[in-house]
């Protein structure tokens, strides 16, 4: 499940469940145009696989580098996004 | 499934195999298989990254740089079901094949593509934008991943250890190890 806030020009996207390849037309769906900051908060996500790292790197790419935080990053989905080295791409905040 | 009956049907599981088609097909396999299995870190990952490979990247042969234009342009799941309802594409299946061993569970996936150059697989940097899935899964197999000279079958080998020692099995004062009594530390695994 995938849900977008906005607070000011701040979009914030809930993932909950499993990140992974049938999540792209969902995530797809809430990236606005024209936001200055994303969060994407994973606390609920118990699973990812690449397709959703994928995904983070197209918002990446959307949205400009820099703009994207990952919060609440836990077990495999924290595990596998380091394993990728996503700490070098994104800022991760607790 | 509570942990001592995790181990009584994980220890009835001796060889199995089964056929899939598609991505969907391909997960729910994998995640069903690994609940029935002892724990084993990242197994599911690996399982299913190597398993959506074979439909992928195999069968369908959509190559790591055209899925990238799909993904960025919103279209693979398009794109996959059309190849998927078309020939030479419709006619191909992959298959899970697991056997066990007395000490390890040996997971094998085939696909019915032409194959591909799998000693060019090497972690791409953080921001790249394909080739991820099974360069994470080949450094997350502590025994690395073995492929047939083709690139269309590939091999997973995991250690096999099952300990009951749960709170349900200890009250019972049963504990039960199905693999040859070997008794090591192990460290804190997740699926």
């Amino acid at each position: 499940m995938i849900q977008a806030t906005q607070q000011g020009d701040t979009v914030t996207i809930h993932i909950a469940g499993r990140f992974d390849f049938r999540c792209v037309k969902e995530f797809n769906a809430v990236l606005a145009p024209d936001m200055r900051s994303w969060i994407v908060d994973l606390g609920e996500v118990d699973y990812v696989d690449s397709a959703a790292l994928g995904l983070l790197l197209l918002l990446r790419e959307h949205a400009g580098v820099d703009t994207v935080r990952l919060r609440h990053l836990r077990g495999q989905p924290r595990d596998v996004l380091l394993m990728a080295k996503f700490d070098r791409l994104f800022t991760l905040e607790d | 499934l509570s942990v001592r009956e995790h181990c009584e049907v994980a220890d009835h599981l001796r060889n199995v195999r089964f056929e899939f088609r598609t991505r969907d097909e391909a997960a729910a396999v994998g995640h069903t298989l690994v609940q029935l299995l002892p724990r084993v870190a990242y197994l599911e990952f690996m399982l299913l990254e190597l398993m959506i490979n074979a439909v992928e990247h195999g069968n369908l042969e959509i190559g790591s740089r055209l899925k990238a234009e799909l993904i960025r342009d919103n279209a693979l799941d398009a794109e996959i079901e059309a190849r998927l309802a078309r020939a030479p594409y419709r006619y191909r299946s992959a298959a899970l094949v697991m056997q066990r061993t007395a000490d390890r569970i040996n997971f094998s996936i085939s696909d019915e593509g032409p194959g591909f150059d799998w000693r060019a697989i090497a972690m791409p940097d953080p921001g790249a934008r394909s080739g991820r899935g099974l360069a994470l899964a080949q450094a997350m197999c502590p025994d690395g991943l073995r492929f047939n000279e083709t690139g269309n079958v590939v091999t997973l080998s995991v250690p096999w250890e099952v300990e009951c020692t749960s709170a349900s099995a200890s009250s019972s004062s049963r504990t039960t190890r199905s693999s040859p009594s070997r008794s090591r530390a192990r460290s804190p695994r997740t699926r």
